[in-house]
């Protein structure tokens, strides 16, 4: 007779009666607690067993990791921060109702997140190589990308769509009435902005390059293609395991790219996000907000317009690509390079399939976990809680080596198979399925649960009927977005992939590497048409009743 | 108590942390009958309804439904019924599937299901409305759901918290109306609770009392009204004023006035302090400075309502309120006045430390 | 629009969501079990390879294309149980730390006696299968722009000239075959102690190295850099491809032979050895030269085209002991020195 309903009730009744009478319960939360062990925990532990006391003491002495380090930290740092400025330039504009174009580059804003992340790397070369598009062949210019300064270029473009995202959520949940009420006494134009707007933004802001930041230090692709000499801790990891063979070395350097990345991930989540200023109630937006001065207008018009283009010459140029004959030299039309899309066509068939599950099942674990942890007590709650969402601050090479690591001995040999890549895909993304659903719940006010325990509906019945339903929409983009991110993903699997099991990332990034621009470009068309596709749907299926990506 | 109690609570305890959030209350619910639990927020009233619907256990103490220990027993096992506060209709369902959930929860047949929700629809203004979403409803509307999907499934006990109070407050008066016919005509034994105490003197048959966790008082209206058992429950239930008296040898010494002692009063020691409660409205006042006739007093201010004149009066050094509700024909007064009263219409008791602590704390 | 509130569309969706899974995720264990190889040479090569070994014997292989050192990390990480059957096309020297590791199994084919004894490992670890030779690949178009009719280097002491300075991209041998051959060659061509003095004074000219043994090649064609140090069947790729390349083979280029091995308690060895006759044979590798422009050993092959016959060339005496054996001392030893 335990309670499905809310936690805060049912103090007075014994715990184990309370677990005990609910073997549901009970099973799913032991189901839940068990995965999360295996297939979070155990790897990260397994990598920070695996380094000897001589690899540890080389990570802290050898000038070339220290050298990495501040490499990876300096990187992730500039490229939080351009992010940031772009994000918040875009959210700004799209969310001043008066700004021209401003759906539009909504629109163009989450391009970067329909494809690989080093797809960009890959198009920026081709764009503003030695022999780019624009920089040689329009400009004329000589003196390479290649480099940090490339790098921090890339990256910026490829990773503020995630900044723009957060931040058009934090300003949509800042109440406009507040600037009418700064007007009202004589604050406009910059000062408005300076003294209440931005403000009450910051939070958001640093909440965003937080995220950013975790994001550029586990970047894998675009330092290797466009880093140069400028080496960061990813590709290291990934050098040690594929030339020299040193899982010891390569399990320590992604632990001490853990370290940084955790923080941030701490800061995030316990320092940052507890002091939003956003109103709770999470409706959307009130009344418009002030009139932007018309100068200021134009100039985000121009600001978004500038980058809009640049990023549409990214992904333009890939497409580009697919159909020329040879890159750089023999600009026919042609049809050729996808034959070996079609021809190896199982690896995109696969990173579909696998996206496919890995969204399916993890956005069902998500909402089953997000229930259980936030609606059952038992004990060590907090620390499944931590558990579930850790994954976030995982680099990708240190998942790849920990599955490596873990999954190749029994019981557990899963290497080799397409279960380990779904499991890593799957469990790299809970934690956004898992937040999503959270949120979704705490927007269920705790009445409308006992409403249906009064009337008679037991826990399950309670479940089904009312709690499900009301969080569907968190369960619903928490899919989406998890397909879209392992359809994408390269630096958590590129450990894992075997005969039969490759997909089109990595694909693509062999390709690449070989010079095989026109058959990548072609696999990364085809991986971002699939992509297309699916958010497609996904809004005809809604019937565009639900905002993904502010679209 | 006569009669059956068809709910029983017995010493019931209640704490969170270190806050005792209902302290050892016990009272008895008749069958048939609207009981309203009445008190500040913070008193305990609507702890108390949820421990009776089974959101909480008690940590000491029993509830009892029909004589039945309801201990242990989850929400949706008990056979009472609630309406909420916040109306807590599903969101995600139409007014029909809100209303027919607990039906199809009993597995009650589809057509059975369709005509009861049906019935019910009109019998609570309604009709139309089934295939819409509670947010395209105004209050009245969606609190009238609320009753709808509580009372649909026949519960033997229905609870309602504060359900009036999202309402504006013209409505309140004719959706507690309402909500009193409606329980008068299918005679469920309902427990309401609220704040505010003029919905209480309307619609009860009984009401309860409380203030921090304890029942201060259970009775009709009348006997809350008009013989409060402490000034708290005088005062918290319309207006009153309080005095404070002296017994003397002869009657009460109010400062240098002389006030008989009222024939129900208790036993006194010469000397005790008191409290005295009077009711603006049993009081009259005329003009004049005849201390015959009266005692008198002077006019601090006075407020025209209209079907009355509220006037302050400063009597022995302490303030009164007299409510003239028949003011028509006469001036309004100012100055001198004489103020008397009928002994009867005075409750008095002796004063306790606390009393007169609340005494000086105010309202 | 299915009923949002009625509980078969929320038992339909759930069956579709199975169905869906099932579908997904038949396919994975639908199959009999394929050869699986691990391939060191072009992706597209080995997919066509593996298309030419079903028509031909009726078999099932399946390939994962990585970069030699990455094969023997897996290789090995793998040992205890291992998810390969065959490696094909990877250098000796790493063959012969595997073999030394004890993660290959011996296997005669009948087919070794079509390879000259010196490309075939004695104990039948490994056969070669083609010959790969190392040079320098020169984008023209770039050249004539820039340096305009001045002869193109011809040694490789002519790439320590300063004005090719930041114009020079090599694979590292840290990560790539290309980088381990390259270095070792200069080691043969002048001895430890100079091949060392030669590389730091390389050094100066090159931009960065690049973590894949091919990306120099491919960047040099598409013009991104002048100089690069490639195999010979990469450049003669590009040229083939249109690219405006020159490719030249300086006095003492490194070698390598390209290879087959099998891995010892591979899932599937019968299939293993089956893949292993069938690739040594003259079609698959005639295939290999047409597409991949290397080299072969056997006889009856002819060579790729634009290739350089073998007599021609100057190759230098590769020790496969040596440089297997002081693999690792040599690439800790780069490391530290070579930080770009």
């Amino acid at each position: 007779m335990a309670k499905a309903t809310t936690a805060r009730e049912w103090s007075g009744a014994p715990l184990v009666r309370r677990l005990t009478v609910d073997p549901f319960g009970l099973g799913a939360i032991i189901l839940v607690v068990g995965l999360l062990a295996v297939f979070v925990l155990f790897p990260v532990v397994r990598v920070l067993a695996q380094p000897g006391l001589a690899e540890w003491l080389r990570l802290f002495t050898d000038p070339r990791w220290l050298r990495l380090g501040s490499n990876t930290l300096m990187i992730a740092a500039l490229s939080a921060a351009s992010a940031v400025m772009l994000g918040f330039l875009f959210a700004y504009a799209t969310s001043r109702p008066d700004v021209p174009f401003r759906n539009l580059f909504k629109l163009i804003a989450i391009l970067p997140l329909v494809s690989p992340p080093f797809v960009g790397g890959l198009a920026f070369i081709l764009l503003f190589g030695r022999r780019g598009i624009i920089t040689y062949s329009l400009l004329g210019l000589r003196g390479d990308i290649y480099g940090w300064h490339g790098l921090w270029m890339v990256q910026t473009l490829a990773f503020f769509p995630i900044a723009y995202l957060s931040l058009a959520g934090v300003l949509r949940r800042i109440n406009p009435t507040l600037e009418y009420a700064a007007q009202d006494l004589g604050a406009h134009g910059f000062r408005l902005f300076r003294t209440v707007t931005l403000p009450l933004a910051l939070p958001g802001l640093a909440s965003a390059a937080l995220l950013v930041g975790i994001y550029a230090l586990s970047d894998f692709g675009n330092p290797m293609l466009v880093g140069g000499a400028f080496k960061v801790l990813a590709t290291e990891t990934y050098t040690q395991v594929t030339g020299w063979g040193d899982l010891g070395m390569a399990s320590a350097l992604s632990a001490a790219l853990l370290l940084p990345s955790l923080a941030l991930f701490a800061a995030q989540r316990y320092w940052v996000e507890g002091r939003s200023y956003a109103t709770v109630t999470g409706k959307g937006s009130f009344a418009d907000p002030v009139p932007t001065p018309v100068p200021l207008r134009w100039a985000l018009f121009a600001g978004c317009g500038l980058v809009a283009l640049v990023l549409v010459a990214t992904y333009a140029v890939v497409f580009v690509g697919a159909f020329a004959r040879t890159w750089g030299v023999n600009w026919r039309p042609t049809l050729e390079n996808f034959e070996y899309t079609v021809f190896r066509g199982a690896q995109l068939w696969n990173s579909i399939r696998f996206a496919g599950m890995a969204a399916l099942g993890g956005s069902a674990f998500a909402v089953v976990a997000a229930f259980l942890i936030q609606r059952k007590r038992f004990p060590g709650r907090a620390a499944v809680d931590f558990i579930a969402i850790l994954p976030a601050a995982l680099p990708g090479t240190l998942i790849g080596v920990g599955y490596i690591l873990a999954f190749n001995t029994p019981p557990f040999t899963l290497t080799g198979t397409a279960t380990i890549i779904v499991a890593a895909m799957l469990f790299r993304t809970i934690p956004v399925g898992y937040r999503a659903a959270v949120a979704g719940l705490a927007q269920i006010a705790p009445s409308i649960e006992e409403g249906a325990a009064d009337l008679g509906a037991r826990p399950l019945r309670t479940l089904w009927d009312v709690t499900l339903p009301l969080i569907r929409s968190a369960f619903t983009s928490a899919l989406v977005f998890t397909f879209i991110r392992s359809m994408n993903t390269l630096s958590a699997v590129i450990f894992l992939v075997s005969p039969g099991t490759v997909v089109a990332s990595a694909s693509i990034l062999a390709l690449a590497e070989h010079g095989d621009w026109g058959q990548a470009s072609a696999m990364a068309a085809s991986l971002m048409s699939a992509v297309f596709l699916v958010l497609l749907g996904f809004r005809l299926f809604t019937g565009g009743r639900m905002r993904l990506f502010e679209l | 108590m006569t009669g059956t109690a068809h709910v029983r609570l017995e010493s019931v305890v209640k704490r969170f942390g270190d806050v005792v959030a209902v302290s050892g209350v016990s009272l008895d619910v008749t069958r048939g009958s609207l009981t309203t639990i009445l008190g500040p927020s913070g008193c305990g009233k609507t702890t108390i309804l949820r421990l009776i619907a089974g959101f909480l256990e008690p940590d000491a103490g029993d509830i009892l439904i029909d004589g039945a220990s309801q201990r242990g027993l989850p929400p949706y096992l008990r056979k009472t019924s609630t309406v909420f506060q916040e109306y807590a209709l599903f969101p995600h369902m139409t007014v029909f599937n809100n209303i027919a959930y607990g039906l199809r929860l009993r597995r009650v047949p589809r057509v059975c299901v369709a005509e009861k929700v049906r019935h019910t629809l009109s019998l609570m203004r309604l009709d139309g409305l089934e295939g819409r979403f509670p947010r395209e409803l105004s209050g009245g509307q969606q609190q009238r759901v609320a009753l709808a999907r509580s009372l649909i499934v026949e519960p033997d006990v229905l609870l309602m918290d504060e359900p009036l109070s999202n309402l504006d407050a013209k409505l309140r008066v004719s959706v507690r109306t309402e909500i009193r016919e409606i329980q008068q005509r299918v005679g469920i034994t309902t427990l309401y609770v609220t704040h505010d105490q003029e919905e209480a003197l309307a619609i009860s048959d009984t009401i309860a009392v409380m203030q921090s966790g304890t029942v201060m008082q259970v009775g009709s209206p009348w006997d809350i009204y008009e013989r409060p058992a402490d000034p708290f429950v005088a005062a918290f239930v319309g207006q009153v004023n309080l005095l404070r008296a002296r017994v003397g040898g002869e009657g009460l010494h109010l400062g240098s006035l002389r006030l008989p002692v009222p024939p129900e009063a208790p036993p006194l020691e010469v000397g005790a302090e008191v409290i005295l409660a009077l009711r603006p409205e049993s009081i009259r006042i005329g003009a004049g400075a005849d201390a015959r006739d009266g005692l008198t007093g002077r006019v601090i201010s006075r407020t025209y309502l209209g079907t009355t004149v509220r006037y302050r009066i400063e009597l022995a050094g302490q303030t009164l309120t007299v409510d003239d509700h028949d003011p028509a024909g006469k001036p309004l007064l100012q100055g001198q006045v004489v103020v008397s009263f009928d002994p009867t219409r005075i409750r008095l008791w002796p004063a306790s430390p606390e009393m007169l602590e609340q005494l000086e704390a105010g309202p | 629009m299915w009923c949002r509130n009625s509980a078969w569309g929320r038992v339909g969706l759930i069956g579709c969501v199975a169905l869906l899974a099932a579908v997904l995720v038949a396919p994975a264990w639908a199959q009999s079990k394929p050869v699986m190889v691990y391939g060191v040479i072009h992706e597209y090569t080995l997919a066509r390879l593996m298309q030419k070994f079903a028509q031909d014997t009726g078999g099932k292989a399946d390939f994962i294309r990585l970069s030699a050192g990455e094969v023997a990390t897996r290789v090995l990480a793998e040992r205890q149980s291992p998810k390969g059957d065959v490696i094909f096309g990877i250098s000796r020297a790493i063959q012969e730390s595997m073999k030394a590791q004890g993660l290959l199994e011996s296997y005669n084919s009948p087919r070794r006696s079509d390879v000259p004894s010196r490309y075939v490992d004695p104990d039948g670890y490994w056969t070669g299968s083609a010959l790969t030779v190392q040079g320098i690949a020169i984008n023209t178009e770039r050249w004539k722009k820039e340096f305009g009719t001045a002869p193109i280097p011809k040694t490789w002491e002519d790439l320590l000239d300063p004005k090719y300075k930041d114009l020079i991209v090599a694979p590292s041998p840290l990560s790539s075959g290309t980088g381990f051959t390259f270095i070792v060659g200069q080691f043969f061509r002048l001895g430890e102690g100079k091949g060392w003095e030669y590389l730091k004074a390389l050094d100066k000219n090159v931009r960065f190295y690049t973590p894949s043994g091919i990306a120099p090649t491919r960047m040099v064609a598409a013009g991104e850099f002048l100089i690069a140090i490639t195999f010979a069947h990469d450049a003669l790729k590009a040229i083939s491809a249109g690219y405006p390349v020159a490719l030249i083979h300086p006095a003492g280029v490194s070698w390598d032979i390209g290879s087959v091995s099998l891995i010892k308690n591979g899932p599937n060895p019968d299939g293993g050895k089956k893949f292993i006759d069938w690739i040594l044979g003259r079609d698959p590798i005639q295939l290999i030269v047409d597409l991949n422009f290397e080299g072969s050993l056997r006889s009856d092959v002819s060579l790729p085209m634009g290739a350089t016959p073998l007599d021609k060339l100057d190759l230098v005496d590769y020790k496969l002991d040596w440089a297997a054996q002081n693999r690792q001392r040599i690439l800790k030893q780069w490391g530290e020195q070579f930080k770009k």
